[in-house]
């Protein structure tokens, strides 16, 4: 695979840039393939969303990025450059020295990612004293501080509080105040809003909002539901089967989708329908195949050429598809 | 809040002692022959056991009997010893040194130690050591507690007489600090052998408990902060993984008092394990079943503690209660 001309573009913009991404899980003596070239960029001060229904590889992606994904998840081939550095080959002090001080990570289910025997503040103090070489009286005023930006209530308060005492709005307003204590250019955030009330969504969507519009800091939003991102989001790449779909920017994805999946997505978002139902019909036998397009077994428009893989197809110089039904417009 | 929980478990504790207590009063009920002979003794004079029934008021209704019973149990009166012709708290407060010395000794080398290797081992999970202290955790709480310290005897105080064969001192025990080293010196065989076998146990629990506390999400989010794996391990999973520690180590208190019944009579100990069989050889059932309602206390006692410390350990418990 070559460069596609989105990449080579305002390389000086470029922050992140994932290039021909593949990843496997060994389960057994199997191996089971996750994520098959993904390729995409995050400039800085923009939002780009991953949106793909369950087990369409957009969390093994996001896990990738600083190295975070499980033992036996194994990273085939690919380039993930940040700043210009590759942290496929970063050594683990590397990656330490950059997880949580270069980039943040907030997760589903926010309570599970806080540890349940320690004060909710002093999570948060924890990573700004491993990454910043101040006191532990200081990075508590700090870790305050956060909270109380975090739109926390009562941040002297809620500080000394422990995770079971939190509501789950609540958690996740100090989940994200420990992934960005540390002014992180990358927020990657997978599915902050999933089993959050809708108006506790909205306020936590607004917040992020606000640490990309106030910060510039740069955010990887991952989620399956497009009218989550609808919002927030520069940049949309949508995911099915470990495989990019389609990527374009947010208005050109919402008012002309290219991609029949991209379709069904949107048409989903707009009936309130969770594509996550869906991951229960998924053909197992496609994650293995990898011949020919892996929507082919659901796509209305389906035809004989759809039996080879799909290249990528360079709508304009700001959005590419893989799909043969625009093989004539390239 | 502590406070009430602590309060809500001392009643909880004391519950259970009284059903204990209530349970005794019962196996005397039914044990056959008259319980004022049994508690006098079987050469007791007609005016002694008059005396006793009177004393005991087995002259009265159950239900009073029972409430008498209860409030001599409660004011410390266990009745007396046959074998001792004492109190049964003064025979059981005489062996109680001994016991409380081996029992601790060995329960803090098994915790203490247990931890440690759990640690050692899950720091590099399936390597070398990991694999070594696994089976030789394995072995080590396989093996029958008697075995053990009958092997120990044979191989450490007989083939090799490095060690006594038993007993808590010398016959003719030396004066001044080499009288504590001479306890040290016969108490090595059977803290050895009474802590090597729950040793294993804690080995196997730690490693498990922070095994399954670094595959936590916290650990995920630890590790996403960019905390090192020690790191995690110290600041995180540790603290995570000693609470079905502290649980297990409150409830196997009675299976330590079973170990230490053994233990004790291989060693010749002279503690509350030697005291309880000697009881059960010479019929002497207030003394059998006053080591009974004080087992039930130290049980309850340590049961009470263990639960403390998980409230301590871990906020959840602690807000169950209710503030």
């Amino acid at each position: 695979m070559t460069l596609t001309m989105i990449e080579r573009k305002n390389s000086s913009k470029l922050l992140l840039s994932v290039q021909n991404l593949k990843i496997q899980y060994r389960k057994k003596n199997e191996y089971i393939e996750a994520v098959e070239d993904v390729s995409f960029n995050i400039d800085r001060g923009k939002v780009v969303a991953l949106v793909g229904e369950s087990g369409s590889g957009k969390t093994t992606t996001a896990l990738a990025i600083p190295n975070l994904l499980p033992a036996n998840a194994i990273i085939k081939e690919g380039v993930i450059l940040y700043k210009g550095k590759n942290l496929i080959q970063a050594t683990h002090e590397e990656l330490r020295a950059i997880r949580g001080k270069e980039i943040g990570m907030v997760f589903q289910d926010p309570t599970s990612f806080l540890d349940p025997l320690m004060r909710v503040g002093d999570q948060v103090a924890e990573v700004i004293v491993k990454h910043e070489s101040i006191k532990k009286k200081e990075a508590i005023l700090k870790a305050k501080n956060i909270l109380e930006k975090m739109r926390v209530t009562e941040p002297e308060r809620i500080y000394y509080y422990y995770p079971h005492q939190l509501s789950g709005g609540m958690a996740q307003r100090v989940v994200i105040g420990m992934a960005i204590a540390c002014q992180p250019s990358l927020l990657i955030a997978d599915e902050p809003t999933s089993n959050l009330d809708l108006t506790v969504q909205a306020q936590i969507l607004n917040l992020l909002k606000a640490l990309n519009h106030e910060l510039g800091m740069s955010i990887l939003l991952i989620s399956h539901d497009l009218g989550v991102v609808s919002g927030i989001a520069d940049r949309v790449v949508i995911m099915y089967a470990g495989r990019i779909m389609e990527e374009g920017d947010v208005h050109s994805i919402f008012k002309n989708p290219r991609h029949p999946y991209t379709r069904a997505l949107l048409v989903a978002s707009e009936l309130g329908e969770d594509m996550v139902k869906q991951q229960n019909d998924f053909p197992s036998d496609l994650l293995s195949s990898s011949s020919g397009c892996c929507y082919r077994h659901k796509c209305p428009y389906v035809m004989e050429r759809c039996k080879e893989n799909p290249i990528e197809i360079l709508l304009d110089q700001d959005s590419r598809v893989y799909c043969w039904l625009y093989s004539n417009e390239s | 809040m502590i406070w009430r929980f602590i309060i809500k478990r001392v009643a909880l504790s004391f519950i259970t002692v009284l059903t204990v207590v209530l349970l005794s009063f019962m196996i005397i009920k039914l044990a056959p022959g008259d319980p004022a002979v049994l508690l006098a003794g079987a050469g007791a004079t007609p005016e002694y056991l008059k005396a006793v029934r009177e004393a005991y008021g087995l002259n009265l209704p159950i239900t009073q009997q029972l409430t008498i019973y209860l409030t001599s149990v409660l004011t410390g009166n266990l009745g007396h010893s046959i074998t001792y012709s004492r109190t049964v708290i003064d025979v059981i407060l005489g062996r109680l040194i001994p016991t409380v010395l081996l029992a601790t000794t060995s329960s803090i080398i098994a915790i203490a130690g247990g931890i440690f290797l759990g640690l050692f081992s899950a720091a590099k999970p399936n390597s070398l050591r990991d694999e070594l202290i696994n089976i030789s955790s394995l072995v080590l709480f396989s093996i029958p507690v008697f075995w053990l310290g009958l092997f120990m005897i044979l191989a450490f105080a007989v083939n090799i007489p490095l060690f006594p064969t038993g007993g808590m001192a010398s016959t003719t025990p030396p004066t001044g600090l080499y009288a504590i080293l001479d306890v040290v010196w016969h108490m090595v065989l059977p803290v050895a052998t009474l802590s090597a076998v729950f040793f294993g146990i804690y080995a196997r629990l730690t490693r498990g408990g922070l095994l399954q506390a670094l595959s936590m999400n916290y650990s995920v989010a630890a590790r996403a902060k960019g905390l090192s794996e020690r790191e995690i391990l110290y600041h995180h999973a540790l603290r995570n993984s000693l609470l079905p520690i502290i649980s297990l180590a409150g409830t196997q208190i009675n299976l330590i008092i079973g170990a230490l019944v053994l233990v004790e009579n291989i060693f010749s100990w002279p503690g509350l394990g030697t005291l309880i069989v000697q009881g059960f050889l010479h019929r002497d059932y207030p003394l059998t079943t006053g080591l009974l309602i004080f087992f039930a206390i130290i049980t309850a006692l340590m049961n009470l503690f263990a639960d403390i410390l998980n409230a301590i350990v871990d906020p959840r418990i602690r807000s169950s209660v209710g503030e």
